[in-house]
C-alpha cells in the first residue's frame, strides 16, 4: 500500500487513483466572482480561481500577488501537491539541491480554509538561482512556492507558515506553484519575464523522481488551465493538471 | 525490530461491536485535549505498546537517517476507517536531543502500512544561547500546535485519526520512526506505554452542515429569499459553542439582510439559522457558509439563480 521512495508511479496508477480519486468526489466550487469580463487586461488568469475541496479542507487553485482572490490578482496556478508525510520544511529539505536558494523577499500568498476561519499563507519559495541574470549567474531560475497552514489550535496554537495540513484522504499535505524567473536581475534595458508553470512542474517531477521518490505526474485536474499567453511580464502556460508527490 | 502483542491479538479478535461493549475510560484525545469530547463514548486500545508504568521502547541514538520500531496488530476482517468505527493513533514519547547537534530537522512519525497518522516536527537552530529547538504538530480538527523545547528534552502526548488507507482488516503494522537531517543528533527516543492504536465510534467530522434555498428558483430580481442553514451533531460530542460565520457570496448580485454571524448551538446537537437575502441582479450565485466549533468546521455551499 502506498508509494514508497524508490518507486516512481506512472500517471493514473490504480493505487493513486484510489486515494486521490476522492478529489473527484469532492466538490469543486466556483465562487461567483462577478465582473470577470476584462480578461484581456494584463495579469488576468484565463481560468477564474476556484476552491478545491478535499474532506473538510479547501484551498484555492492559484496563488495570489496579495491577499485578495480577485481574478486579476492571481499569480500562478497550483501545480504541486505533496502528500502522506509532507510539511513545508520536509519538502524543501527533500528537494533542496538544486532548489537551495531561499527567496524570502518575493512573498506570494495562498488562501486555505478549513471551514472557518480562512487562512492566508505566504511563501517566498525556493529557486535554483537567487538572482537570475546577475553577473556570473544563469539567466534562468526555476522557482517554486509551497503553502500550507492550519487554523490556530484550540489550546494555544498559533497560525504560522512553516507547517502542513492533515486530512484522512491525503495524510499530511502541502501544495505549491511553479514558474521560471528569467533575467530578473539583468538590469536596465533587459526584459525580465516569468512563467511557464507547466515546464517547471515537469522539472520538479523529474528532480523528485531522480531522488528516488514516487510521483504521479499530472495526477488530477485542478481547474487552472492556462493557454500559452503573455500577460504583462507573465507567460501563462499550464495544462490544468497538478502532479502528486508522495512523501515517505 | 518487530513485536507482536498478545493483548492486541486478544482485543482485535473481538468484533468491532464487542470492542465497544468493553469500552474503558480512555479518551480519544490526548490528556491535553478537553475539546470535542464524547462523553460516554471513549476510545479503546486495539493495540498498546505497554501500560502506563510498563513497557517502554527506546530508540537511538539517531545520528543519521532514521530509526524505527514496528508493532504488529490484527484488526477484524473488513475493518475500515469509518463510517461506523474510527481508528486513532495515541503517540506518547520522550525525546532527548544531543547538545552537540547541529541545525536541522527531526521528525517523529507514526504510520500504519506507510500511511502517516502522526508527524511531530522539530526545528533545531543555533543561537547565541546555544541550541534552540521548536516543536510543532498538526492533527485533524486540532490545528497547528507549536512549542519551545527546553533543556534539549521533550515529552509529547499526541493523538490523531488514522488516514483512510492506514486501516485494513487482518494484519497491520504500526511504525514509530525518528528521522534526522544531516548533522542533527537525537540521543534517544523513548516510546511510552500509552502509545497505541485506539478505536472509537466518534467520527472526526461529527458536525454536518447543510444549506437549502427556500422557495422556487429562479428568483426574480428584487425579491427577498431565505437560505436555511442546518447543523447536526451526528456524534453527540461536546462541540462547545457552535457559530455560523458570515456567508461568502457575490455582493454585486445578492444583498445579505441578516447579521453575518450567529451562535446556533450551545451544547445542543441541532441548530438552524435562516439567512435573508435580496436578489439584486440576474445571474447564478454561490453562497458559502462555514461553522466554527470545538470539533470540525465544515463549510458548504448552495446555489441561487436569479432572473
Amino acid at each position: 500500500m502506498g508509494h514508497h521512495p524508490g518507486t516512481t508511479s506512472s500517471h493514473g496508477s490504480p493505487a493513486v487513483r484510489t486515494l486521490l480519486g476522492k478529489l473527484l468526489v469532492a466538490a469543486v466550487v466556483a465562487l461567483g466572482f462577478g465582473g470577470a469580463t476584462d480578461l484581456a487586461k494584463a495579469g488576468w488568469a484565463e481560468s477564474p480561481p476556484i476552491r478545491i475541496f478535499i474532506d473538510e479542507d479547501a484551498f484555492w487553485n492559484y496563488d495570489f500577488k496579495s491577499v485578495s482572490t480577485y481574478q486579476g490578482n492571481v499569480d500562478w496556478p497550483v501545480t504541486l501537491m505533496f502528500w502522506n508525510n509532507a510539511s513545508i520544511n520536509r519538502v524543501k529539505s527533500l528537494l533542496n539541491s538544486p532548489y537551495d536558494q531561499a527567496s524570502p523577499g518575493e512573498q506570494r500568498a495562498a488562501l486555505i480554509d478549513f471551514g472557518y476561519p480562512w487562512i492566508w499563507d505566504g511563501d517566498g519559495g525556493r529557486k535554483t538561482t537567487l538572482c537570475p541574470g546577475a553577473p556570473l549567474q544563469p539567466r534562468t531560475a526555476r522557482h517554486y512556492r509551497i503553502y500550507a497552514d492550519a487554523p490556530p489550535g484550540q489550546t494555544g496554537g498559533v497560525a504560522g507558515g512553516d507547517d502542513r495540513i492533515y486530512n484522512l484522504s491525503w495524510g499530511f499535505w502541502v501544495f505549491g506553484t511553479t514558474h521560471f524567473d528569467v533575467d530578473e536581475c539583468r538590469g536596465p534595458g533587459s526584459s525580465p519575464w516569468f512563467g511557464l508553470s507547466e515546464n517547471v512542474e515537469d522539472w520538479i517531477v523529474s528532480d523528485w523522481s531522480a531522488k528516488g521518490y514516487a510521483v504521479s505526474p499530472d495526477w488530477d485536474y485542478f481547474h487552472n488551465y492556462e493557454p500559452f499567453e503573455l500577460q504583462g511580464d507573465h507567460y501563462y502556460d499550464n495544462n490544468g493538471y497538478a502532479s502528486a508527490f508522495y512523501v515517505g | 525490530m518487530r513485536r507482536h502483542f498478545t493483548l492486541a491479538r486478544v482485543l482485535t479478535k473481538a468484533t468491532p461491536l464487542a470492542c465497544l461493549l468493553v469500552l474503558s475510560v480512555c479518551g480519544v484525545a490526548g490528556a491535553k485535549d478537553s475539546a470535542c469530547t464524547a462523553t460516554g463514548k471513549p476510545g479503546r486500545y486495539v493495540v498498546r505498546v505497554g501500560d502506563e508504568h510498563g513497557t517502554r521502547t527506546r530508540l537511538g541514538p539517531v545520528r543519521r537517517g532514521s530509526a524505527r520500531q514496528q508493532f504488529s496488530f490484527t484488526l477484524p476482517r473488513g475493518a475500515t476507517q469509518g463510517p461506523a468505527l474510527w481508528y486513532t493513533i495515541a503517540l506518547n514519547y520522550r525525546i532527548q536531543f544531543s547538545p552537540h547537534s547541529k541545525a536541522g530537522f527531526v521528525w517523529v512519525t507514526t504510520d500504519t502500512q506507510g500511511a502517516m497518522s502522526g508527524q511531530i516536527e522539530y526545528v533545531l537552530s543555533q543561537s547565541n544561547k546555544g541550541l534552540a529547538i521548536r516543536g510543532s504538530s498538526v492533527a485533524v480538527n486540532k490545528g497547528l500546535r507549536k512549542w519551545r523545547v527546553h533543556d534539549q528534552a521533550d515529552q509529547v502526548a499526541y493523538s490523531n485519526y488514522l488516514p483512510y488507507r492506514g486501516v485494513q482488516g487482518g494484519k497491520n503494522t504500526l511504525t514509530v520512526r525518528a528521522e534526522v537531517t544531516e548533522g542533527v543528533e537525537v540521543e534517544s527516543l523513548e516510546i511510552l506505554g500509552q502509545t497505541g492504536v485506539k478505536v472509537t465510534p466518534v467520527s472526526p467530522y461529527p458536525l454536518k452542515l447543510s444549506l437549502h434555498v427556500q422557495g422556487a428558483q429562479p428568483l426574480e430580481v428584487g425579491t427577498t429569499f431565505t437560505v436555511l442553514a442546518e447543523m447536526r451533531n451526528t456524534a453527540h460530542v461536546n462541540a462547545g459553542t457552535v457559530t455560523i460565520n458570515g456567508p461568502l457570496f457575490d455582493g454585486q448580485g445578492l444583498v445579505l439582510l441578516s447579521t453575518p454571524q450567529r451562535v446556533i448551538a450551545r451544547g445542543s446537537n441541532y441548530g438552524t439559522w435562516r439567512l435573508r437575502f435580496r436578489a439584486k441582479r440576474a445571474g447564478a450565485y454561490s453562497i458559502v457558509l462555514g461553522i466554527n466549533s470545538l470539533c470540525n468546521r465544515p463549510a458548504t455551499m448552495t446555489r441561487v439563480a436569479v432572473r
